[in-house]
């Protein structure tokens, strides 16, 4: 029989349309796959030249959604260059902005983004797509609108922390800017118990510490049919769902993971706060963060090239024109570590950390279900560690300590965001800002091949995907959904060019 | 918290030219004096994420660039929230943005019992079309309620 070979152009983002997935399709199976951010970027060179600190207004507006993160980035690198730690306090403050801008996105993403795609009309004929579509139907779906109104709610903590919202800039070097009342860090520890407890009985069916005690595939299994409250959880209908559409069987990837991991916060008189564990994981191999082996590649991606992969401490933004002749098909480039691609996000965090049930889960590789599991499960998590963050606030201490303005140096920022391995690399001279780099994770999730040819992590996970109707391709939504796509971030854009045909998913 | 009386938000990328009438009308007005009880805020790409803004307030006018509306409109078109909230995406997004949260805002808790409102500005941000957008927004912001 004669192959059936077509190429598939797939916008993802479904407004914007600033990410593509260009696909071979060789009797509905995925040969190969191209990850194409559509717009150039540009903020490394809007950056050049400016105030040393204007990086932590700039920054966070890279993106709609991890300002808080961009933030904490810029403001680590800067001091990084100058050798400063800040007071227990702003860490704490810190990092509990940090865990609620994860917190709400983790629960968007599940509730809005991803389980979106189980109300599809490709699965109409599922025993769940019914419960699936009273759960997760857009704007209508119980689960949706719970979501919509809890995330709304942990967003007050992101204000009381940062004493305005949006675009709050209250990390400074040296501390942050806030110094809040007693009765604000109280409230903030209602609104997290508030939001735990909702957690627990929507979500989970169960305690945080009951879910914790999962140590493995088997125990999962034995969790889920403990109880009806398991088993009917959003959590609990996410496996069953995904077990009958075989989620498991896509998205399957490199297996390498990074994470940047966050400091643990030590308070005089308080317990010991966070801390997640950074590294990287290739072929099962845990090998300690080093900054120094991150390189950025260009050979794939719209600019002039370099002799090799560079630093991003000394890397160059220049932009080309899109060329199709030249091998070059994206806007975003293909960030390596020690010259491996590598996926990045909650699974990788978990990964990274040792969490035993992921670990177990990922024995054969990681897939779409076990990433998005790990999305949906990580406040489960992190709620415990944002309690004791702000519980352990010491208001009698300092917030903020006095910190000169950089004149010279270079430092760098790395931030486990809510997509995964966030970095900001600068470089200061005569007061300025002499270089910025500024490394997103979807730079390393949706990257293109790299200098060896080497494909980016999506790219590879959608390799060997099987596409029952091409004209609504869920497959490879799921797919690149379960890496929590945002190249709003990556490349920040619009348009992208059918060829063949496109189909928005 | 005091109540106020009109909250005037801005939306889009102040770095994008043809997404920045939004930021740019917040910074306009805020060089200059508001009326009392007037606030005005740089919402930038916040989308679902404003929706606190919404909360404490009578009167919402977001401010945005407008694309695909008939020349004939004139450069500035008014629409209440549910004229807006028709154009919204079904699926929520890294880009869903201010349609998106109008879309939901039947879902807000507690409810929003602002008059929201929405000021799409066609024309590209020159110093020209951010002060008369500027005086639009300010008027909607401001002016009484119809008697009924």
């Amino acid at each position: 029989m004669a192959k059936v070979t077509k190429q598939l152009n797939v916008a993802l983002n479904r407004v914007e349309g600033d990410l593509e997935v260009c696909l071979n399709l060789e009797d509905g199976v995925v040969r190969d796959a191209w990850s194409v951010g559509t717009m150039y970027r540009g903020f490394e060179n809007m950056m050049r030249g400016r105030g040393a600190l204007d990086g932590l207004v700039i920054t966070p507006r890279i993106c709609g959604i991890c300002g808080t993160a961009h933030l904490l980035a810029a403001v680590e690198a800067i001091e990084n260059a100058m050798g400063v730690t800040p007071p227990p306090n702003a860490e704490r403050l810190r990092q509990a902005a940090l865990l609620c801008e994860k917190l709400q996105s983790d629960l968007r993403h599940g509730a809005l983004m991803f389980m979106a795609d189980f109300t599809n009309t490709g699965y109409r004929g599922a025993a769940l797509y019914e419960e699936a579509c009273t759960r997760y139907e857009p704007f209508k779906g119980s689960t949706v609108i719970e979501v919509i109104r809890e995330s709304k709610k942990i967003l007050e903590v992101v204000a009381i922390i940062g004493g305005q919202w949006p675009h709050s800039s209250y990390m400074v070097p040296g501390g942050v800017t806030t110094e809040p009342r007693l009765s604000d860090v109280q409230q903030c520890g209602f609104l997290i118990s508030n939001l735990a407890e909702w957690y627990e009985q929507r979500m989970l069916g169960c305690s945080v510490a009951r879910w914790q005690e999962i140590t493995s595939e088997a125990e999962l299994d034995a969790w889920l049919s403990e109880n009806d409250a398991h088993a009917n959880s959003d959590v609990g209908f996410f496996i069953r769902f995904a077990r009958e559409i075989g989620l498991a069987r896509l998205g399957k990837g490199h297996g390498n993971y990074l994470s940047y991991g966050s400091r643990a916060v030590a308070s005089p008189g308080a317990e010991e706060t966070g801390g997640l564990p950074s590294g990287m994981v290739v072929h099962g191999q845990n090998m300690a963060l080093d900054p120094g082996q991150v390189r950025e590649h260009v050979v794939h991606s719209w600019y002039r090239d370099e002799d090799d992969g560079l630093p991003p401490g000394k890397g160059s933004t220049v932009p080309q024109p899109p060329d199709e002749e030249n091998g070059k098909y994206s806007w975003v480039k293909a960030p390596r570590y020690t010259g491996h691609p590598a996926e990045t996000g909650p699974l990788a965090e978990m990964v990274v950390a040792g969490n035993p049930l992921f670990v177990d889960l990922t024995r054969e590789g990681p897939n779409a279900f076990v990433r998005e599991l790990a999305r949906l499960v990580r406040p489960a998590y992190a709620l415990p560690v944002l309690g004791k963050l702000m519980a352990g606030v010491e208001m009698r201490a300092e917030f903020y300590t006095a910190t000169p303005r950089p004149d010279s140096g270079t430092g760098v920022g790395l931030v486990q965001a809510a997509r995964g391995a966030l970095g900001h690399w600068v470089t200061f001279k005569d007061g300025l800002i002499e270089q910025y780099q500024v490394i997103t994770p979807t730079s390393w999730n949706g990257s293109p091949r790299d200098n060896a040819g080497v494909r980016g992590p999506w790219e590879e996970a959608l390799v060997g995907t099987t596409v029952a109707d091409p004209e609504n391709p869920v497959e490879i939504g799921h797919v690149v959904r379960s890496f929590d796509a945002c190249l709003v971030c990556a490349v920040h854009a619009v348009q992208g060019s059918g060829t063949l045909f496109k189909v928005n998913v | 918290m005091t109540r106020a009386a009109a909250r005037i938000i801005g939306v889009g990328n102040a770095f994008l030219e043809g997404d920045a009438m939004g930021p740019a009308v917040c910074a306009h007005l805020n060089a200059g004096k508001l009326p009392a009880g007037v606030e005005v805020i740089d919402g930038g790409l916040g989308g679902l994420d404003l929706m606190p803004l919404l909360e404490g307030v009578d009167r919402v006018v977001f401010v945005d660039a407008g694309r695909g509306f008939d020349p004939s409109e004139g450069p500035l078109i008014t629409l209440s929230a549910e004229e807006a909230a028709l154009h919204a995406p079904m699926h929520y997004g890294h880009g869903a943005g201010l349609m998106y949260l109008l879309r939901a805002l039947p879902h807000m808790s507690p409810p929003c019992d602002a008059e929201v409102s929405v000021l799409c500005a066609t024309a590209p941000p020159s110093p020209e079309a951010v002060r008369e957008t500027a005086d639009e927004a300010l008027g909607l912001a401001t002016r009484r309620a119809a008697p009924q």
